[in-house]
């Protein structure tokens, strides 16, 4: 998409910057735009970054029609210039700053810039601060492209915590995201408290082996982790093993057998069909009388 | 092929915790059946839960080890619990009523912060939430250094999970079988 920039008013650093670009149509008429360089601090950075953020991105068509010098933010359309390549949530926040600029019909994705902008200039208004979801507890770097960066790098985070958590392949935004995450954590270590509770219980009444239910331990957990639906791409070391694994350890393990049927699904399955007492195999969490159960199924 | 460790990744973070966890579960056993002098000959029951579950926390970290600020912060805090720790045998819960007071510290200093920069919206509200779940979230400051302990941490605690429910079967069986010899 080749959104049309209908003003420029940029500063001096712009013409070094679109001709980076090579763009025929461009008049560096736009002196004006020097005027405001020194309110803006970080000017020239925005021009080093812009000539090697704006290279990759597509060339756009640029009207050096009107200069918007009366208009407060020329810092806005130096924002525009850099035609980054951001977040989903540039989206809204090229919505939000169009009503700002009233001439402006559909900007780049620039939010990086702004950022940096009003983090410049404190004559900003105070909507775009809100609108824009500046991350302003970031170091508030005068580098739109190492924030365009941060945040496609977070989204990626987000996009492989989405396959991590299980249940979130059509959620999309932030918020929600973020909701499922915490829930899911919370689950999970609920889910290791209620597990240590319970071995709290059994520990000190056995007297086995450590080794042996270390080995079989080490079996059974891989027979039913290759039901976990895998980990993000970069992130696990362990990956799922193949059923195959599973007959080989059947037929490698002492068995006083009829606990090793094991199925090679999730460790519910597993407990179920090992324990032929009635044990509820996967935490309903906190419902424990600990002792007296434990009483009961030893 | 043998049956032991061909099909596991000898290095990987399962195996690792697995181990370590059974070894901490040995010890606690050790302890609780020779009771020492220091502590109360029946280690009630909660307190029990609460040294496994430090156990398993602690396990996870070091299997871990201090590549990642989470477990870097939970070997701070088993650490630090441990030279309390004969506080805890008689009973007494001071250190992890002084983490909780030491957490609450924080967490109002966060929200004084976060009234401050009132217009950030429920991103930050949500994204302080999950830094007081995740342990060691309080220093990740960036955001994208959280969701990567975040995930890290997830992955752990989901191997800690089935490890514990694997181990826990086990047990029962191992009891069971036991019984009816």
């Amino acid at each position: 998409m080749v959104p049309k920039l209908p003003f420029f008013g940029g500063g001096g650093n712009f013409s070094e910057m679109v001709g980076s670009f090579g763009l025929p149509n461009y008049t560096p008429n736009e002196e004006d735009g020097n005027e405001k360089t020194s309110t803006n601090g970080g000017d020239q950075q925005m021009s080093e970054e812009g000539t090697t953020g704006i290279s990759p991105c597509g060339k756009r068509k640029k009207r050096v029609s009107e200069s918007n010098s009366p208009f407060n933010p020329s810092k806005n359309n130096e924002g525009e210039h850099q035609k980054a390549i951001s977040g989903e949530s540039s989206q809204e926040e090229k919505k939000q700053k169009s009503e700002q600029n009233p001439s402006a019909n559909s900007r780049s994705k620039q939010t990086g810039k702004q950022a940096k902008d009003k983090s410049d200039s404190g004559e900003a208004p105070k909507e775009n601060y809100i609108h824009v979801r500046a991350k302003r507890g970031q170091a508030t770097n005068s580098h739109s492209l190492a924030e365009r960066v941060r945040r496609e790098r977070i989204s990626e985070r987000m996009r492989l915590l989405q396959e991590l958590v299980p249940g979130c392949n059509k959620i999309t935004g932030k918020a929600v995201m973020l909701d499922e995450i915490i829930n899911y954590v919370q689950s999970l270590q609920q889910q290791v408290e209620f597990l240590s509770m319970k071995l709290a219980t059994v520990n000190p009444e056995l007297n086995i082996d450590i080794d042996k239910i270390l080995s079989k331990e080490i079996l059974h957990s891989g027979a039913s982790n290759a039901a976990i639906p895998g980990f993000g791409p970069g992130m696990s070391s362990s990956h799922p093993y193949p059923p195959g694994i599973l007959q080989g350890a059947l037929s490698g393990i002492p068995s006083t057998s009829p606990y090793h049927n094991l199925p090679q699904n999730i460790w519910e399955h597993e407990l179920q069909s090992l324990l032929q007492m009635g044990f509820d195999s996967n935490p309903a969490i906190g419902n424990l009388g600990p002792n007296g159960r434990s009483k009961l199924e030893l | 092929m043998t049956p032991q460790f061909s099909p596991m990744n000898p290095n990987s973070i399962k195996t690792r915790f697995t181990h370590r966890f059974l070894r901490a579960l040995k010890r606690l056993r050790k302890n609780t059946k020779s009771p020492t002098a220091a502590s109360s000959p029946p280690p009630s029951f909660s307190l029990r839960y609460q040294t496994v579950k430090m156990a398993a926390d602690a396990s996870m970290a070091a299997a871990v080890g201090p590549r990642r600020v989470w477990s870097r912060a939970i070997l701070r805090k088993v650490r630090s619990r441990g030279f309390s720790a004969r506080r805890i045998r008689s009973g007494r819960r001071s250190t992890a009523s002084g983490v909780v007071r030491r957490i609450r510290r924080i967490k109002n200093g966060k929200t004084r912060v976060e009234e401050k920069i009132g217009f950030f919206g429920d991103d930050h509200r949500k994204t302080e939430e999950l830094r007081r779940l995740v342990p060691g979230g309080e220093e990740a400051m960036d955001l994208y250094s959280l969701l990567d302990e975040t995930a890290h941490y997830i992955k752990c605690l989901s191997t800690q999970v089935h490890t514990s429910g694997g181990l826990k079967s086990e047990k029962r069986n191992f009891g069971l079988m036991k019984k009816s010899q």
